[in-house]
Order: C-alpha cells, then sequence, then structure tokens
C-alpha cells in the first residue's frame, strides 16, 4: 500500500455521507465525532479481510440506536419495535456503511471481503489503530462510525498461506 | 409475478425491499422470505411457483454465491431469474455471481428506479 491511509478516514465519511443521504435523510451531523462509551452503548461491526485487515464500527447511544432503526425499517416513534428488530438494524446500517467503504477505499487496493454483522455488548478490544471516526447526531442521539486497521496488517494472501 | 424470494440474512433488509418494490409499482401476490442460501433453497424446493430471486450476497451458513451455484444445479437462468441485491457494487463477489448465473444485480442502497430498471427484464 503505498498511498495515503489518510485516505481512509476521507472514504469513511463519504461512505458515511452516501449511506444516510439514502437512507437516514433526517439525521445530522455532529459537528465532532464525540466519544460514545457508556453502558448502554450499542455496538456493531464489521470485519474486513484483504491485503489490509481491520473492521468498521459502529457505536451509538440509545437515542441515536432507535432513531436509526426507526428511520431503515420506517417505523414511526411510536411503533413498536422489538430489540432484535433494533439489533438487526443497526446491523444493516453497519453493513451499508461497510459496503460503501469497501466500495471506495478497499476495492481499489485489492481483493477484499466483508464479515456479516457482529454485535458486543461491551467494546472490543482496542487491538489495531484508529483511521477515521464520523461522528453522527440523529434525532439528538450520539452515534460514532470508526475504520481501524488491525495492528499487523494481513500482508498481501498467497496461494496455501 | 405472483410469487417472488428475498434472501437476505438482514431482517431489516427484507423490509426495505418489500416497501421498495411497492414504491417502484412492482406488483407481486407473494412474497417469501429467507435468511441464507440454505433456508433459499429449501423455500425454492417447497414453492416451485417462484418466479422470482432477489439473493443477498453476503449471508451466514450460504452465502448468495454458493446458493447461485446450487440453484444453477436444478433452474436454468431462463426458468430462474435471479437478482442480486449487494452492497459490494462491481466488487469480485458480484463477477462471480454473473459468472455463475445470476441474471442481474442491483447495489444497495438502491431506489425504486434501479430495482424497477434491474427487474424490468423480468417482471410482466
Ligand atoms: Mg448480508
Amino acid at each position: 500500500m503505498e498511498d495515503s491511509l489518510e485516505d481512509l478516514s476521507m472514504q469513511l465519511s463519504a461512505a458515511v455521507d452516501e449511506i444516510t443521504a439514502s437512507m437516514l435523510p433526517d439525521a445530522q451531523f455532529g459537528g465532532a465525532a464525540a466519544a460514545v462509551d457508556n453502558p448502554d452503548t450499542h455496538r456493531a461491526r464489521i470485519r474486513f479481510r484483504g491485503p489490509l485487515a481491520g473492521e468498521v464500527r459502529l457505536r451509538c447511544d440509545p437515542l441515536a440506536a432507535d432513531s436509526i432503526a426507526r428511520s431503515l425499517l420506517m417505523m414511526g416513534p411510536s411503533d413498536p419495535m422489538s430489540a432484535e428488530e433494533l439489533r438487526d438494524a443497526l446491523g444493516e446500517f453497519t453493513n451499508l456503511v461497510s459496503g460503501a467503504f469497501k466500495t471506495r477505499a478497499l476495492d481499489p487496493r485489492g481483493t477484499y471481503t466483508l464479515s456479516v454483522p457482529e454485535w458486543s455488548p461491551a467494546e472490543q478490544p482496542a487491538s489495531g489503530a484508529l483511521q477515521g471516526a464520523v461522528g453522527l447526531a440523529p434525532a439528538g442521539g450520539l452515534a460514532r462510525i470508526e475504520v481501524w486497521l488491525d495492528s499487523a496488517p494481513a500482508r498481501q494472501e498467497s496461494p496455501g498461506a | 409475478m405472483n410469487k417472488v424470494l428475498i434472501v437476505d440474512d438482514s431482517s431489516t433488509m427484507r423490509k426495505i425491499i418489500q416497501r421498495v418494490l411497492r414504491q417502484a409499482d412492482i406488483a407481486v401476490d407473494n412474497v417469501i422470505e429467507a435468511a441464507n442460501g440454505v433456508e433459499g433453497l429449501a423455500a425454492l424446493e417447497s414453492n416451485p411457483d417462484i418466479g422470482l430471486v432477489l439473493s443477498d450476497v453476503n449471508m451466514p451458513e450460504m452465502n448468495g454465491i454458493d446458493f447461485v451455484r446450487n440453484l444453477r444445479t436444478t433452474r436454468t437462468k431462463e426458468a430462474l431469474p435471479v437478482i442480486m441485491v449487494t452492497t459490494e457494487g462491481g466488487g469480485e463477489m458480484v463477477n462471480t455471481a454473473m459468472e455463475l448465473g445470476a441474471n442481474g444485480y442491483v447495489c444497495k442502497p438502491f431506489t425504486p428506479e434501479s430495482i424497477r430498471s434491474a427487474l424490468e427484464p423480468f417482471v410482466s
């Protein structure tokens, strides 16, 4: 990878823009990517693997989680939404952002695969390096989307490796 | 189109696809949902009258690539159109799906217009 990894941050931002414009037209960008880390924080992530390996992470507070999920599901504020629907919607939002990020930032660098969404009740251990973060403020809540690279990036895959 | 199969591991995306089919004025009498390729193959077996399949690529258990590979052993492209619905526009996975016998693909996020133009050749 000769080109700058700074791109990853800009491309994450562009990917988030693309998905929120089409799927969450009412969400507002926060000025800064504020930290979102509380016991009630919702977390989802998608792993990517190729010449670089890492993950796209979503963290959001309950208000932002509810707002993002209702927007995707086109539910009104008082429509009943199960915990499973909420979880699935946040996973799919992360998946959409990751897909847009892959198309912009990863595909030009090689062949990459994405994982299916994973959810974790607690913060993942920070095993890599944060490359960029985007803040969103849907419906007064706070969400943060980050891209991480593993600390030991995978070498170019070769047959049998 | 009387029966459509939607294969996607996200229940949210299955709902979004159904909503966009309505917005695109694509009349569907009956939608069958499956969460992965294994469920998709089972749905095709118990519903031989399914006339169109919309399938995600990235799914657990059996992904969209293996799903297309499997269903093409019994159903031709002419007999059963399969449209891939994927976040990976132009990626290697989509090319592989097309080589294995998918009839077309549409990228997420999609619009009623992009869905309509992808499905137009296959819906009456
Ligand atoms: Mg999927």
